[in-house]
């Protein structure tokens, strides 16, 4: 009881400086590691983007429509670029899905259709 | 003790400030990488939406070729979130095709002309303008509807004048064609009527040799027989009694007079070597009749058959084509320096042919083809009028007029396209003729259809 009476605890004051020094230390790591992920994350959308479109207009340009998987190296790592090519309703959807190898990444996904006789 | 009582909250204010100075720096870092994500994913979804306005291109050339209907518009989606929405409508000899592709919350829109002739597709179009004048607007002019014309263009009110002067009025839009040449119609629509009188089979014959008054009693005497060849001229005065001529020919190779009220009518022939003139209240149904020379429709005669006449074509004061009277002139053009004339016409679904083609234009005094077909101020033509020449328009139009430009009333040797107090609307007109195209013009389309 008297034990008790003597344990007055921390203070507000006390608290808070913890926290600011916790804050002052453990955040700006926090941030870093957060912006980081972000920016490996943007930067793998941003090439996944470049590579399903340029794969795409390869795609078009050479009329080559056959389903193919790919394996392209970008900055030391590697992207799976696949075409998959379904003919639909007389015309033909061209898929192009790009994502990072070995990681779970998001899919990015193109597709378009194609009008195979236009030029005839 | 005064001093530390001074700076009593001062550690907690400190501390205050720098839990917010940390705050705002997370806020700012945390802020900045999502904006950029944001970027690169908007990116991608621009690309998106791109290829799918592509493909919405791709599949309505897709559809075209297919079954074309040059009025089209459809939706389609490709996945969540992911559609394309495509319109197609005529666009002078193209078509103009509006593709909007959507992925997400971004939209692209691509426009193109996709390079089809009108084929038979384009109904209640109107031709108007030529290749090397542009159509001039004047009178009491009315145009109801969009309205494409030829290259050359669309001069508004140009001429102020006693006659010409007057309000016009466009309820539609005017827009100038790209096309410069539109493809002529084939002889397919003429042949047509030849096979249909070719396909009348008959089974005796007679002939007559002077000139023939076909009466009453005349009837009764020869209606058993369902070839007849007058070889001078045949006049038919009927006093109001009706002739059936299902599955009858006559030869005429003088002139043919009808008059006198006589009314004639089922699927038979008149061959007719001279001229041809329709007079009195007679009226006629049905019937084709087939002229080498001219063909004249007065008084209060009304025509409902096939006419196909290889000279001129006038169909004067009360005197009408009605109902689906077809009249297609393969002739030659005469002193009036005109083809088919129509006044006061009353013409509610019919159709008049004009090639200027077959006609001879250096023939000495006929070369100055002005008026393929001539349409006074009274005529209100609701068919379909295809004329390869030159068409003086003063009436109410509102059926088909393809021709291959437009004619002024007083001033015969300049052309201009010109629509003098005419009223053009091709709203609510069906017509089951194939809507092919003069050459030599631009043509306009109607909107509304």
């Amino acid at each position: 009881m008297r034990k008790s009476a003597d344990y007055k605890g921390y203070t507000l004051l006390e608290v808070m400086i913890v926290v600011a020094i916790l804050g002052t230390v453990l955040i700006p790591i926090s941030v870093f590691f957060q912006e980081y992920i972000t920016r490996m994350s943007t930067e793998d959308l941003l090439t996944n983007h470049q590579l399903a479109r340029s794969m795409m207009e390869r795609v078009l340009a050479s009329k080559e429509f056959i389903n193919r998987e790919t394996t392209i190296t970008v900055d030391n790592k590697s992207f799976n670029v696949n075409t998959v090519c379904v003919q639909t309703d007389g015309l033909l959807l061209v898929t192009v899905t790009s994502t990072r190898s070995k990681i779970e990444g998001k899919l990015l996904v193109l597709k378009r259709y194609v009008y195979l006789d236009h030029e005839s | 003790m005064s001093r530390l009582r001074l700076e009593n909250g001062s550690a907690l204010l400190l501390v205050l400030v720098a839990i917010l100075l940390i705050t705002s720096l997370y806020s700012a870092v945390v802020l900045y990488g999502s904006y950029h994500r944001r970027l690169a994913l908007k990116d991608v979804m621009d690309t998106q939406a791109f290829y799918l306005a592509e493909s919405g291109i791709e599949t309505a050339l897709s559809r075209l070729n297919r079954k074309p209907d040059y009025r089209l518009a459809f939706n389609m989606d490709v996945g969540p979130n992911e559609s394309f929405k495509v319109s197609v409508k005529p666009y002078g000899a193209y078509l103009l095709c509006e593709s909007i592709g959507r992925a997400g919350s971004c939209d692209k829109t691509i426009s193109c002309l996709i390079g089809a002739l009108p084929e038979e597709k384009f109904k209640n179009a109107i031709n108007l303008g030529g290749q090397d004048y542009p159509l001039t607007l004047a009178g009491r002019t009315t145009i109801i509807g969009d309205v494409l014309v030829s290259p050359s263009g669309v001069l508004p009110g140009r001429f102020k004048g006693k006659r010409f002067g007057g309000s016009k009025l466009v309820f539609g839009e005017i827009v100038q064609s790209p096309s410069d040449r539109l493809p002529r119609y084939d002889d397919a629509v003429i042949n047509q009527f030849l096979t249909d009188v070719n396909q009348i089979s008959f089974n005796s014959n007679k002939e007559i040799d002077k000139t023939f008054i076909l009466d009453d009693a005349a009837w009764f005497e020869l209606q058993n027989d369902s070839l007849l060849e007058f070889k001078a001229n045949l006049i038919i005065s009927l006093k109001d009694k009706t002739l059936d001529m299902t599955g009858r020919h006559f030869k005429v190779n003088g002139n043919l007079l009808v008059n006198e009220s006589s009314r004639i009518y089922g699927y038979g022939v008149i061959e007719v070597e001279g001229e041809v003139q329709l007079e009195g209240e007679c009226y006629l149904k049905d019937l084709i009749v087939l002229a080498r020379r001219d063909v004249q429709l007065t008084g209060d005669a009304v025509y409902g058959g096939q006419l196909i006449a290889s000279a001129k074509i006038d169909i004067a004061g009360s005197a009408s084509l009605a109902g689906n009277a077809a009249v297609i002139c393969l002739g030659e053009i005469d002193e009036d320096e005109r083809c088919v004339y129509l006044n006061s016409t009353e013409l509610s679904q019919g159709m008049i042919l004009c090639d200027l083609e077959n006609m001879n234009a250096n023939k000495p005094g006929h070369r100055n083809i002005m008026k393929t077909i001539d349409m006074s101020p009274k005529c209100n033509f609701a068919g379909v009028v295809f004329n390869t020449g030159y068409s003086q328009i003063a009436g109410n139009i509102s059926g088909n007029l393809s021709t291959g430009s437009f004619y002024i009333f007083d001033s015969p040797t300049v052309f201009i396209n010109w629509l003098v107090d005419a009223t053009v609307k091709a709203d609510d007109i069906l017509t089951t003729v194939p809507a092919v195209f003069a050459g030599g013009a631009g043509y306009a389309k109607v909107g509304g259809l």
